[in-house]
């Protein structure tokens, strides 16, 4: 909404000037998003008339002019459309300078000379318009130096309009809330209404067939009008709030619209047929034409205005090409209704067509200023105009609307906002806003007015007392209670561990979209899609991810084309899955997941070259049961197949908790990807149940272990988790610790066989141990690997 | 006399050490006293002439010349030897590091928040992405016709659920829950049918958060947000509340703060207003405590929101917001040296 400073000032007297008033409706929550002055540069500016007009031959669009500026006649080249013979216009002569800066001197355009520019409202730095050079008024002085006419300084707010606020949307409704806030008096505007006698009800007859979506329906009657282009600061005013003046009878539909907030529509009475208004639904599929020459296909909720035989209006969005207004119109019906939000706001969605008079209506006009708004707008027209009004309006309004009651307790606006208010300066604050007030004792009743439809309650009415007396006049109270009650999320924490892990093990945290769209090409296999999305933001985000790895996989290709081939990546976030359909909690899970490829050592001039491989992928998992003392964590691998594609689960306490594996360079090289690459994808809400709770001291022991270096041989299928079962069994309680310290693979020690090299530690907690005892031990253990694992000592 | 000959080469020796000036030098005395033709081994040659009685005493003597002229001619070979330019391995190549890990920055910005508030006893509450309609809608009091609800603005699945637009359902969640005092904050994703490009994104991270209990005001609320701020931005740091409309609250406010660059002078960043707007807040609206069953006379609250990338982007200068999806390490290393606080 583009609100003008000097239309304000007709309703209020400003106390403040244009820049300050910025800070003033700011502070009102009137958001500005711009502020434009206008200041006319009218030095060696005058008043002309073109007095011949030719093509400009060799040009395509220019034109050579004689244009009379008042004793003499200069020859000037146009490129504006409306130039034409007996136009009067705005010359800029040599020496003047245009808003934009530029220097206007006697220049030769294309060989021929032009003495000036004849100038737009734009380049004198009136108001932006495309239309063309300057039309002024008939009876203006040719000669007379722009100053006389045209010194029409203003500032402009381009300023936001919440939801709530539709008397916002007009200057009246913001000078009333500039009035309260200075605690001044705004006046409406003065107009005298001269009627005819003949009575409007006799021309034009209104039947409201949808009271609901049409409660109310005012028509006024002006009959011998002549129509022609608005007096100049009527259109000025017009354009510099982004409306294009057309007419008198149309430009002051807009002007009233703009100064009451209340949309207008005046029709040719000749094209109402019957002369009557019908305020009806559509028939489905009635076809209907607005006045921008667009056919619309309307629906049976859509409301339109009709005369006896079809629409001529799309009821509180637009008017029908079939009634507007047009240069030979004499006679006009003037609408001005009251319809429901809820009406326009469908059909002005289902069609597309959002107006000025729409994005009123939608927020909910005023009903009962609907008399004042007709009487206004129907006065200018005639003034403008001349005709005859018609004695009275056909007002339809069968169900009046009435102002909303509220009880309100002054108190309660304290223990709302934290600071008390004076209840002379509440009663005053509302009163100025335009509610009536019975200031009784604790308990008040307020009747709010019907042009804000947004207060309806006792905390409206606490709102508008803050926000009108000022928001930075609420108190800066510290923070002095701490609420101890409640606990976090018990994802968070773990969140924050498994982040806090994977990043001091190297691991960089990335972020994706949730939303994908698989692509065979691209990423590697057996992840899950997700779940679908109904109306995707784009072709690539049709579906919830049911797992990070695709994205991440993705990243690892692009950063691996951009040559960073060292890659550990990681990220915890949500997947999606489909569950329960009256639960979407059960639609998603919280995992971490993460994947590495390249080197196993960070970039050294000492270090190895050595590819990744399970083992560091397998270290990834144990520093984090590590860490996040995982209960019973099992690290179970499916079988590798021979491409050296492997899966495997995590189980922790008897439960899946996420799969892990490689891809191996064979299925990665197509994905852009020429490495293996190790990746895991964990549920985090499995792993929190499972970390054990209790963490208590352990004393240190008392007595020496003892440790005793076991080497073996044994075919290369036996695992090492086999062989250190058996160590546990065969032992006994005191063995405290089995650790593999060598293995290697030799055909030395026979086809097909592997040696082992084992350290076991042994502790008593009361007494030293006796070398005869763990040597008794020793010997049990490697009769037990021996008889389970044909195991010969080396 | 043999102890005088000792005595004279004793002097003479140490001033020849003394006097010589490089090593070259050196060793020619070293050789001409110290070697096994030099005059000190022909002293030794000499000890047979002693007699009996003396010639233990004179070994001894000569023993201690040689070890003394020795010692000296080592100090002096060492004084004289020019200083090694440093050990015999190259310091200046680098340690060994290990894999450098490093947070996103969307980490450490929300990290950092939510500490912010759980100083201030707020908890931690957490819900689904993937919502029912009357969490993310209805019960915030959002009207029918809000365009909030519109499929150009939000996304819904198949079944009618609906991608949250916002973290507040977490609120109404916990409120259904619990009675008062509820004093959380719920950090997370959420979603608008944006698409994608420089400054917008259909996902985006949010914290909001929300205290009701008895006698809550919006005075304490500034207090609130104006600490939270400080904490983030600095002490000097001030608080604008404007004006505005949202379903959820009323009395409702936009928030602005002064710009943390320019302290609010005006720059580029702050669009030369010196105010940045960081999110909305409001007292909660008596339909959503209603809502949850809570008696909107004895308990009020408040509720604010702010938006998480943004302050990661003006944090740390990043000009589009694509950069936090796209997982270029070239971006994410830059973060190693940045831990949340």
């Amino acid at each position: 909404m583009l609100i003008s400073y000097s239309w304000l000032s007709e309703f209020v007297d400003i106390p403040v000037s244009p820049a300050e008033l910025g800070d003033v409706l700011t502070m009102l929550g009137l958001e500005i998003e711009a502020v434009e002055t206008f200041a006319p540069k009218l030095e060696h500016v005058v008043i002309g008339e073109v007095v011949e007009c030719a093509p400009f031959t060799g040009t395509d669009h220019l034109s050579i002019t004689k244009t009379n500026v008042g004793g003499e006649m200069l020859s000037i080249v146009c490129g504006a459309p409306n130039v034409r013979v007996g136009l009067k216009t705005a010359v800029m002569l040599p020496g003047s300078v245009t808003a934009a800066g530029l220097q206007i001197k006697k220049a030769k355009l294309r060989g021929h000379e032009s003495h000036g520019m004849l100038a737009s409202e734009e380049e004198l730095g009136l108001a932006h318009s495309h239309a063309g050079i300057m039309e002024l008024p008939a009876e203006w002085q040719v000669g007379a130096p722009a100053t006389k006419y045209l010194n029409s300084s203003d500032t402009v707010y381009d300023v936001e309009v919440t939801q709530n606020r539709p008397d916002y949307l007009s200057h009246i409704g913001v000078a009333r809330d500039i009035a309260a806030k200075f605690k001044l008096e705004w006046k409406r505007p003065q107009f005298t209404l001269v009627e005819g006698k003949e009575s409007a009800s006799e021309y034009v007859k209104v039947t409201l067939d949808a009271p609901q979506a049409c409660p109310r329906y005012l028509a006024r009657v002006l009959t011998g009008v002549k129509i022609g282009p608005s007096p100049f600061a009527i259109a000025l005013r017009l354009l510099r709030c982004g409306i294009r003046p057309i007419s008198n009878i149309v430009d002051i539909t807009n002007y009233v619209m703009l100064e009451s907030g209340q949309p207008l529509h005046a029709f040719d009475a000749r094209y109402i047929g019957g002369s009557e208004i019908k305020v009806r639904y559509a028939a489905a599929n009635e076809k209907f034409t607005t006045l921008d020459g667009k056919e619309h296909k309307l629906a049976a909720h859509d409301l339109l205005i009709a005369d006896a035989n079809h629409g001529v209006a799309l009821a509180g969005v637009m008017g029908g090409l079939n009634s507007e207004i047009r240069e030979d119109t004499t006679d006009v019906v003037l609408e001005c209704a009251y319809f429901d939000p809820v009406h326009v706001r469908r059909t002005a969605k289902s069609l597309g067509l959002s107006t000025d008079s729409s994005r009123r209506f939608e927020r909910g006009c005023d009903p009962n200023q609907v008399p004042w708004v007709a009487d206004r707008a129907i006065a200018m027209m005639q003034e403008l105009g001349g005709g005859e009004i018609w004695r009275g309006s056909v007002d339809a309004y069968p169900k009046p609307v009435v102002p909303v009651e509220i009880s309100f307790r002054p108190s309660r606006a304290e223990q709302i906002i934290g600071r008390p208010y004076e209840p002379a300066d509440v009663k005053d604050i509302l009163t100025r806003l335009g509610c009536e007030v019975q200031a009784d004792g604790k308990m008040w009743q307020v009747k709010a007015p019907t042009h804000r439809p947004d207060l309806e309650r006792e905390i409206d009415l606490i709102e508008e007392i803050a926000r009108v007396d000022g928001y930075d006049r609420i108190p800066t109270e510290e923070v002095t209670k701490v609420v101890l009650s409640g606990e976090d999320d018990p994802a968070h924490a773990i969140r924050r561990q498994v982040e806090d892990v994977l990043v001091n093990a190297g691991f960089r945290q990335c972020l994706s979209l949730s939303m994908w769209n698989p692509e065979p090409r691209l990423d590697p296999p057996g992840r899950p899609g997700g779940v679908l999305v109904a109306n995707p933001v784009t072709d690539e985000m049709k579906y919830f991810q049911g797992s990070v790895l695709p994205p991440l996989f993705r990243a690892a290709a692009a950063n691996f084309e951009r040559g960073d081939r060292d890659l550990r990546l990681f990220e915890t976030t949500r997947v999606f899955l489909e569950g329960a359909p009256d639960d979407p909690r059960t639609w998603e899970k919280r995992v971490v997941a993460g994947l590495m490829t390249g080197r196993r050592q960070a970039t050294h001039w000492s270090s190895g070259r050595e590819a990744l491989d399970f083992f560091d992928l397998k270290s990834v998992l144990e520093l984090l049961a590590t860490k996040l003392t995982l209960d019973n964590c099992v690290i179970n691998c499916y079988a590798i197949d021979t491409s050296g594609l492997l899966t495997g689960q995590l189980v922790v306490g008897g439960e899946s908790a996420g799969e892990f594996g490689i891809w191996p360079k064979s299925v990665c090289g197509p994905l852009d990807i020429d490495a293996d690459v190790l990746w895991f994808e964990l549920d985090l809400t499995v792993l929190a149940r499972h970390r054990k709770s209790k963490f208590q001291f352990e004393p240190l022991p008392r007595f020496p272990l003892a440790w005793r270096d076991l080497a073996v041989v044994v075919d290369t299928s036996v695992e090492y988790s086999a062989l250190s079962d058996t160590i546990r069994n065969a032992a006994g309680e005191y063995l405290t610790s089995v650790w593999p310290f060598d293995v290697f693979v030799s055909d030395k020690l026979g086809v097909g066989k592997k040696s082992l090299a084992i350290r076991l530690e042994f502790l008593h907690p009361d007494r030293s141990l006796d070398a005869s005892e763990v040597d008794g031990w020793m010997n049990s253990i490697i009769k037990a690997l021996s008889e389970r694992h044909g195991a010969a000592l080396r | 006399m043999l102890r005088d000959d000792i005595a004279s080469l004793r002097s003479e020796a140490a001033a020849a050490l003394n006097d010589a000036a490089d090593l070259a030098q050196l060793e020619q005395v070293s050789i001409k006293y110290l070697s096994r033709k030099g005059l000190v081994a022909g002293l030794f040659k000499q000890l047979g002439q002693a007699s009996a009685e003396e010639r233990p005493a004179i070994g001894q003597l000569l023993n201690e010349l040689k070890q003394e002229l020795e010692a000296h001619e080592a100090s002096r070979k060492e004084a004289l030897t020019p200083k090694a330019k440093g050990p015999a391995f190259d310091t200046t190549l680098p340690g060994r590091l290990p894999w450098i890990g490093s947070y996103h920055p969307l980490t450490i910005v929300m990290r950092e928040i939510v500490d912010i508030f759980t100083r201030m006893g707020f908890r931690v509450a957490d819900g689904p992405e993937i919502e029912l309609v009357k969490y993310n809608f209805d019960m915030l009091n959002t009207p029918d016709w809000h365009p909030s609800r519109d499929e150009s603005d939000t996304i819904y699945m198949p079944n009618g659920f609906v991608v949250r637009t916002e973290t507040s359902p977490v609120q109404v969640r916990t409120m259904e829950k619990k009675d008062p005092p509820v004093r959380i904050i719920s950090p997370g994703r959420v979603y608008r049918r944006d698409r994608p490009d420089a400054t917008h994104s259909p996902m985006f991270h949010q914290c909001e958060g929300l205290y009701v209990d008895k006698g809550v005001t919006m005075a304490e609320l500034k207090g609130t947000l104006l600490f939270f701020y400080r904490e983030l931005f600095g002490h000097d740091t001030k608080l604008r509340f404007r004006p505005h409309f949202f379903p959820f609250t009323e009395p409702s406010a936009e928030v602005d703060v002064s710009c943390p660059f320019c302290h609010g002078t005006a720059c580029r960043i702050c669009k030369h207003t010196g105010w940045l707007e960081m999110g909305g807040c409001g007292m909660v609206d008596p339909n959503v405590l209603a809502g949850v069953g809570y008696d909107t006379e004895i308990y009020t609250g408040y509720a604010f929101g702010l938006g998480i990338d943004r302050i990661a982007m003006l944090r740390f200068g990043i000009p589009n917001i694509r950069l936090l999806t796209d997982n270029d390490v070239r971006f994410l290393s830059q973060f190693s040296g940045i831990m949340p606080r």
